[in-house]
């Protein structure tokens, strides 16, 4: 969504991790709104029984973070956790290019599980864009979409990968997302190749 | 954002549903290595199809690992190799069977389609050649497939083709009779043959189609049976409607996949891509069987009444998916019926609940023919004659492709089995129920005239 207006100069991220309850969203983006403000990009969920908002906005430029933040915080809960930071555009060249593959592994429940992965993904420069957890079959499944350089040669990450998983006994994969688009969406299969 | 349901289940239809692209298959027209000199021909042949397929493997590999999804066959199907051979002898024609065949080598394909030829009206000498050379060169070489066009609807049926092609399959066999006859399972006689179809033995690059081409052959059998299988276990009450509702969204995750594949695979070669070929195309393992999708909807014993109505059931909805999943559908696009390959098809047959006439009624509904069908090593040339001519008649009068590959087995009786292993599977020997009675109709030749509604303008 763009910006309302030319005098929405200021962009904020905000973070808020709350009990779940009906009508959060709506308070939420009823004080965004109070400020002038205009979402850009939200993305929220519920992990056992937590909120979970992550967005971005504009506003006009009298608006500091801090006077979103204590609006939030007078809004919702007492345990309510509440993060707003000025600009985060400045965040956007932290993150690589490349092709965007999805990366699944399945195995038992224990711990270091998670950590194994993430370590791997990182030893290579692959950005963690998405985390999901499933259940199947009583084998925990960890799915992550994922960015890898394109210098990255993904076929000899792939191997390694799969070798790598196998000594925390697990079964893992590391496929390009188009796969995915292609079986689950309905636009041409030409736009995902170009 | 992916969604986590959609993920999985992709994966799960490539990691234990066998999901995978059969074949990505390379067109090549060769229209421009025709030389008086053989020589020059079959060399012309061999380096213009080294050049263009060349990286096609690599490819292929390079983008099955990049989607994680098996491409099994990598092939070359080229323009009817009769166009060559005008003005040419018999040795000729073998002598370009076999350059086809060492090029396929040098590029590492297991199959190349092709030599073949459309004599649907009549046989030039240059088709006559090529037919004549069948027996030797479909011994001499591995790699080539061999398929003819007999008939279309808008010219009727070639008879005396038929009765050619139908002696050469009786000699081929014989001439390849230490490996049981196996020179004739690279043998296809069509009606309505399409100029397109990426699959084994009946690829070619018709005219008409580009210079060099991707067309794709999906499969994925043991998707559908899954879909089929998960529908009927949450509704064990699910009508025949809903079990096709089920398989129509399952042909259209395949067909895409194939699109997918395709795409990418001509892009990186520089060349146009051409058609999804949607078929349910058995192999002999379990889980990867049309005759097991049959029995997941109901039909118990294949063969049993009603069986015929199941194909047409799954041909239509498998159609109806891969429609609305790309523009680019082609081929034959429909289910596959190959008895030796499809291991719940060849228990049937062996069994007996599943005979030659009963197939011939599947074949007017399903996507191609009697395909993959073991014979008697006495079986006349006329019964092979017989067969294909009905097979065609359903073909031509229902605007539809058949064919047929017949493979009569040098000594070997009905009942006998007869495993050629591969792909190409494994079966007992079958026969009609009357083997021999319509040899004079057979002998009288000519051509049966197109039907009535060929005249469509």
């Amino acid at each position: 969504m763009p910006a309302n207006g030319p005098d929405c100069s200021r962009r904020f991220i905000t973070s808020v991790l709350v009990p779940d309850r009906v009508g959060l969203l709506r308070d939420v983006t009823q004080a965004v709104f109070s400020l002038d403000g205009n979402i850009e990009s939200i993305r929220q969920t519920v992990v056992d029984g937590f909120f979970n908002l992550v967005f971005t906005s504009a506003h006009p430029a009298q608006v500091v973070p801090e006077t979103l933040r204590s609006l939030l915080d007078s809004t919702l809960e007492s345990e309510a956790v509440v993060t707003v930071l000025d600009s985060p555009e400045v965040c956007k060249a932290a993150v690589v290019d490349g092709s965007r593959f999805v990366v699944m592994t399945r195995g038992d429940d224990k711990p270091g599980t998670i950590f194994a992965i993430t370590s791997f993904l990182v030893g290579h420069g692959v950005n963690i864009e998405d985390w999901m957890v499933d259940e199947d079959a009583g084998k925990v499944v960890y799915i992550a979409q994922v960015v890898v350089p394109e210098a990255v040669d993904f076929r000899v990450l792939q191997e390694t990968f799969r070798t790598a998983m196998a000594e925390h006994g697990l079964t893992a994969l590391l496929c390009h997302e188009n796969i995915f688009r292609a079986t689950n969406e309905i636009g041409p299969i030409k736009s995902l190749v170009q | 954002m992916l969604a986590r349901q959609d993920v999985l289940s992709t994966i799960r239809m490539v990691r234990e549903e066998n999901l995978d692209v059969r074949a990505v298959t390379l067109g090549i027209n060769l229209n421009v290595c025709a030389n008086p000199d053989p020589g020059k021909l079959v060399q012309a042949v061999y380096e213009r199809i080294v050049a263009k397929a060349g990286n096609l493997v690599r490819f292929c590999n390079e983008v099955s690992d990049k989607y994680g999804l098996p491409i099994v066959n990598k092939r070359i199907a080229v323009s009817p190799a009769s166009f060559l051979l005008e003005g040419h002898t018999v040795a000729t024609a073998v002598r370009l069977c076999q350059a086809l065949d060492a090029a396929a080598a040098e590029v590492k394909i297991d199959l190349l389609g092709g030599f073949s030829a459309l004599v649907q009206k009549g046989v030039t000498p240059g088709e006559r050649t090529l037919i004549e050379s069948l027996p030797q060169a479909l011994t001499a070489t591995k790699r080539v497939c061999s398929s003819f066009n007999v008939g279309t609807t808008k010219a009727g049926i070639n008879v005396d083709a038929v009765l050619l092609l139908a002696r050469k399959i009786v000699e081929t066999a014989e001439a390849s009779r230490d490996t049981r006859g196996f020179g004739c399972a690279k043998i296809v006689v069509f009606a309505n043959m399409p100029e397109d179809n990426p699959f084994m033995a009946g690829a070619m690059l018709g005219p008409g189609e580009p210079e060099c081409v991707i067309n794709v052959g999906v499969s994925g059998p043991g998707v559908v049976k899954r879909a089929v299988d998960r529908l009927v276990q949450l509704d064990p009450e699910a009508t025949l409607n809903e079990i096709a509702e089920e398989i129509k969204h399952t042909a259209f995750r395949v067909t895409r996949t194939g699109e997918l594949i395709g795409r990418e695979v001509a892009d990186r070669l520089g060349i146009p891509f051409g058609v999804v070929d949607l078929s349910l195309a058995p192999t002999p393992r379990v889980g990867d069987s049309v005759g097991e999708i049959y029995q997941s909807m109901g039909i118990r014993l294949i063969g049993a009444p009603g069986t015929t109505a199941a194909v047409m059931l799954l041909n239509d909805a498998v159609k109806k998916g891969g429609a609305f999943a790309s523009s680019s559908v082609g081929g034959l696009s429909g289910a596959f019926i190959p008895v030796m390959e499809d291991h719940a098809l060849s228990k049937a047959v062996t069994d007996g609940t599943l005979t030659l006439e009963k197939l011939e009624a599947m074949t007017a509904v399903c996507s191609v023919g009697l395909d993959m069908i073991l014979l008697p090593g006495d079986t006349k040339a006329e019964t092979v004659a017989g067969i294909i001519l009905d097979e065609a008649a359903i073909g031509v009068t229902s605007r539809k492709t058949t064919g047929v590959r017949l493979i009569p087995v040098p000594g070997a009786a009905r009942g006998e089995f007869v495993d050629f292993g591969g792909l190409f599977g494994a079966g007992v020997v079958t026969q009609p129920a009357s083997p021999e009675g319509a040899e004079a109709f057979v002998n009288r030749g000519g051509q049966i005239p197109a039907p009535i509604h060929s005249m469509m303008n």
